[in-house]
């Protein structure tokens, strides 16, 4: 039996279960059924000299490389439910294992939504989504999920709660070190709650495709569009095989969206309609493709201006591999996307070294640990970032070499 | 000042880079806040990102206290000098350096003012949408500091929405380029944690932006209100409705006839006792909707003698009494104490009368214009810094409309950001523990603590400041009697402002 989960048992009377990551290892996860406990675990791993990782609903816990050490995983599953719905305000606040799909249900009984319209929101949760800084489909549109978070609260290595923001659409009081925690995927504490702002719903939504052989021609097409049609929720290009589908999904009042819908059929041939119900429902399957949570995938963000360029050598890189994958570009954003079920860590390599010989700087999902040290380079600012762990965590409570490489291979205690 | 320092700097800057003559370093005394003020012991003008990190070096080296500074039209004194320190203003550095319309955004220095950029990018439909009423004079850089809005961040955002990196120097010199490819940060958010530090972790000397399509159609629209309440009435059930418009902003009677009595005169009606200033943007049907439903919302609310206007000369007439609004208080009394405060946008009837109710018990003139639709309260209190009885009353009656505010559950600042004016006032809206981490995460940026010191977190502890403990500590969930000692020291021990 390790030590975290003697401690967890004796000490604090919880009874951790053994999780497997997704690299294989076993570890005791243990779910505090309060904030009070949550620090008690916190204090208690500072003291034995624990590391501690935070954990959502693990759908994502792969997306940056895991850490080499951890003795526990803290869950927040039991951390959950909405404290305050102000729909005159147009603010949520919630517990961090709070399914990001009850949110949404929340929101919308007010006529909200909510941004970013996460994939799989039943299976993601607040914290989860926070940490790892996941976008939606909806990106072009509303932007990322750091710039809907207002405030936050957290659970530092030590067991106290510091807070940041508030529950208001506009704030600069102090530092927003919110934004650190937006992303960092738990390496400087444990998101405990958060309150995100509401967004009125769209009244109607609408989507419109047309097939393409030709990707020059797609992307011509996406930049009119995403130029001359208003009410663009999503724009986005899949391919498969040889054939490029462009796909629009329109959002707004029933008559801008109709108006818009005729806007883009006009300068679409053959374009199939989808339209009410089926549009929302087509929308959310896509959304739930883009981010398949048992696949390797590749993140390729360029300037729009240069997406076509990037596009192509995505496609030659890929094409040097047995298993192509699911090319997807949002080309407004310039994020282009490969999903890639079954990579091996010799055509990660290869895709790796085709791309970056291209001056293309290509991120990795769900890869090995030590590949994805290997393969996602430094981030500019890394000593300020090193600077900020040692300050927020000095005790290495929370897992480090997550984002920036180590800066030593053993907790300082 | 050290005349080796002084050569060293000049090698580097050159005569136009340096100020170091009595006369001109008193224009730097104070920024918008005119109630604290001193003279820098130099002021230092960089002309490029490399100059500002040697001269950073150089001043690191001397442990010399650093002031940022953009314009100087911040509100709280965050470019306020502090003694014996040196002030490094950005203005030099204004160049646009790359405007792709293609993929919406822009590399500017840091000292290029607001309003140049959205002139540069309008030819190509595009706009820098955070536009702080000081545009005309503001810098982007003093923007980032201050993470600055605007009558149009209530849908556009503020700056933080439209920032995709940056280029930093940090407190020893060393230059940081933040840019990256990525649409998200790879890495902690440090782009995202500096905007809004108010200087006080370095020195930013390029942006990169994005810029927004010019909306197909803008339409403004003018209500008139025989009270107050009515006016606040309306924009708290617009929000409740989801109508979205693009900015919703009160002015009150006192500003109104300030207004019209101003070289800024709007043919605002001086007998009303509040304005609505609504402008509703997207697509011809949008606008159209949008303004239908707002129109039966100020007719619910009392609003009446509605004007409209579509056309950009008559949007902008209705427009200049807001924008000239700060200006033209200059003739109610010589001196403006601009509050700035936020809060829930469902309290902003009863926060806007105890304002009032609080200036009327104090014999203080109140105005209020403000962003109304963000909850952003601006209770603007005229006075005469001669006299000092009613500095006093200012001053009390100001801190008793901000604790007010937070009571209820709202902020120190929307947009003027916390400075040298309200740095007591952070125990007031956070509990030592908060404050703490602050501390350490300001730390880590600048472990000496030159920059900018004695702004945006208290140099005393909170317990000292007030003693009755913040409701938020101790946290029940915090293993107090075990605790160990903060991350950093609690008590800012750097220079005295």
């Amino acid at each position: 039996m390790s030590r975290a989960f003697e401690l967890c048992s004796r000490v604090l009377g919880l009874s951790p279960r053994l999780v497997r990551l997704p690299d294989g290892r076993e570890l005791p996860c243990v779910a505090p059924n309060s904030e009070g406990q949550a620090a008690e675990i916190l204090h208690l791993a500072r003291a034995e000299g624990l590391v501690v990782l935070p954990r959502g609903n693990a759908s994502r816990l792969a997306w940056a490389p895991l850490p080499k050490r951890v003795d526990l995983l803290l869950s927040t599953e039991h951390l959950a439910g909405v404290i305050a719905h102000e729909p005159g305000d147009g603010t949520i606040t919630a517990l961090a294992g709070t399914p990001w799909s009850e949110l949404a249900v929340t929101a919308a009984r007010s006529g909200h939504a909510l941004a970013p319209d996460v994939p799989h929101p039943a299976s993601s949760t607040l914290g989860g989504v926070l940490s790892v800084g996941v976008h939606g489909p909806d990106r072009f549109t509303n932007g990322p999920a750091r710039d809907h978070v207002l405030g936050m609260r957290v659970l530092l290595g030590d067991g106290r709660a510091a807070r940041s923001g508030g529950r208001l659409v506009k704030n600069v009081t102090g530092y927003d070190l919110h934004k650190l925690f937006v992303g960092a995927h738990g390496t400087l504490g444990l998101i405990v709650e958060a309150t995100l702002r509401l967004l009125p719903a769209p009244a109607e939504r609408a989507l419109i495709e047309a097939r393409f052989t030709d990707s020059g021609a797609a992307f011509a097409k996406a930049k009119q569009l995403r130029d001359e049609v208003p009410n663009v929720r999503t724009l986005c290009l899949d391919a498969v095989n040889d054939v490029l589908t462009l796909t629009l999904e329109l959002a707004g009042s029933a008559r801008s969206v109709a108006a818009s819908l005729d806007l883009a059929a006009a300068r679409l041939e053959n374009a199939r309609l989808l339209s009410g119900t089926a549009a929302r429902i087509e929308a959310e399957q896509r959304r739930d493709r883009t981010h398949d949570p048992r696949s390797t995938f590749i993140e390729l963000d360029v300037r729009p201006s240069r997406a076509l360029a990037a596009w192509r050598q995505l496609r030659l890189a890929l094409s040097r591999i047995e298993e192509r994958g699911r090319l997807h570009a949002e080309p407004a954003l310039a994020r282009l996307t490969a999903v890639c079920p079954e990579l091996d860590g010799d055509d990660v390599r290869s895709i790796h070294s085709s791309l970056t010989a291209e001056g293309l700087a290509p991120r990795f999902r769900d890869l090995a640990p030590e590949l994805g040290r290997a393969l996602n380079p430094e981030p500019p600012g890394a000593k300020l970032m090193r600077s900020l762990e040692r300050a927020l965590d000095p005790h290495s409570v929370f897992p480090k070499g997550r984002l920036i490489a180590d800066r030593v291979e053993e907790p300082a205690r | 000042m050290n005349p080796a320092l002084i050569r060293s700097l000049h090698d580097l800057v050159g005569k136009s880079g340096l100020i170091t003559d009595g006369t001109r370093l008193s224009t730097y005394e104070f920024d918008g806040l005119a109630l604290m003020g001193r003279a820098p012991a130099l002021v230092v003008l960089p002309g490029s990102t490399a100059e500002t990190a040697g001269v950073l070096k150089l001043l690191s080296e001397a442990g010399l206290p650093v002031v940022p500074r953009g314009a100087g039209t911040g509100l709280t004194g965050g470019a306020t000098p502090v003694e014996g320190g040196v002030v490094v203003s950005l203005s030099r550095m204004r160049r646009i350096l790359e405007l792709s319309a293609e993929d919406r955004l822009a590399r500017v220095e840091a000292g290029l003012v607001n309003i140049d950029l959205s002139r540069a990018a309008a030819p190509f439909g595009l706009f820098y949408a955070p536009d702080p009423s000081s545009q005309q004079a503001c810098t982007i850089g003093g923007n980032v500091a201050n993470n600055s809005g605007g009558p149009h961040c209530f849908r556009y955002g503020c700056t933080n929405r439209h920032v995709r990196g940056l280029v930093f120097v940090d407190p020893s010199g060393d230059v940081h380029d933040l840019n990256h490819p990525g649409l998200d940060p790879a890495g902690l958010d440090l782009t995202g944690f500096i905007i809004g530090s108010e200087g006080t972790l370095g020195i930013v000397t390029e942006v990169t932006v994005q810029l927004t399509p010019l909306p197909e159609v803008t339409e403004t629209l003018l209500a008139v209100y025989r009270d107050l309440d009515g006016a606040c009435a309306t924009v708290t059930e617009a929000i409740a409705r989801r109508l979205e418009p693009s900015a919703l902003e009160i002015l009150d009677r006192l500003t109104i006839q300030a207004v019209e009595a101003s070289v800024f005169k709007a043919g605002y009606p001086v007998e009303a006792e509040a304005v609505l200033l609504i402008d509703v943007d997207g697509t011809a049907i949008e606008v159209q909707e949008r303004t239908a439903a707002l129109l039966e919302v100020i007719d619910d609310h009392g609003g009446f003698d509605v004007r409209r206007a579509t056309d950009a000369k008559q949007r902008r007439r209705l427009w200049a009494g807001r924008k000239g609004a700060f200006g033209a208080m200059g003739r109610i009394a010589p001196d403006l104490y601009v509050a700035d405060a936020v809060v829930p946008r469902t309290k902003l009837r009863e926060l806007v009368a105890y304002a009032t109710g609080v200036c009327r018990e104090r014999d203080l003139k109140l105005a209020n214009v403000f962003h109304a639709g963000d909850g952003n309260l601006h209770p603007n209190i005229c006075y005469d810094r001669r006299d000092a009885d009613e500095v006093r009353r200012v001053l009390e009656a100001g801190e008793l409309i901000l604790t007010a505010c937070v009571e209820a559950g709202g902020s120190l600042s929307g947009e003027h950001g916390i400075g040298l004016e309200k740095r007591d006032a952070m125990c007031t809206a956070f509990g030592q523990d908060d404050l703490d981490v602050m501390f350490a995460a300001r730390a880590a940026f600048d472990p000496e603590r030159r920059f900018n010191p004695g702004k945006l977190l208290p140099v005393r502890a909170c317990i000292e400041l007030r003693p009755q403990p913040h409701p938020s500590e101790p946290h029940p969930g915090a293993p107090s009697p075990r605790r160990p000692s903060p991350p950093g020291p609690a008590v800012d021990r750097g220079f005295s402002a």
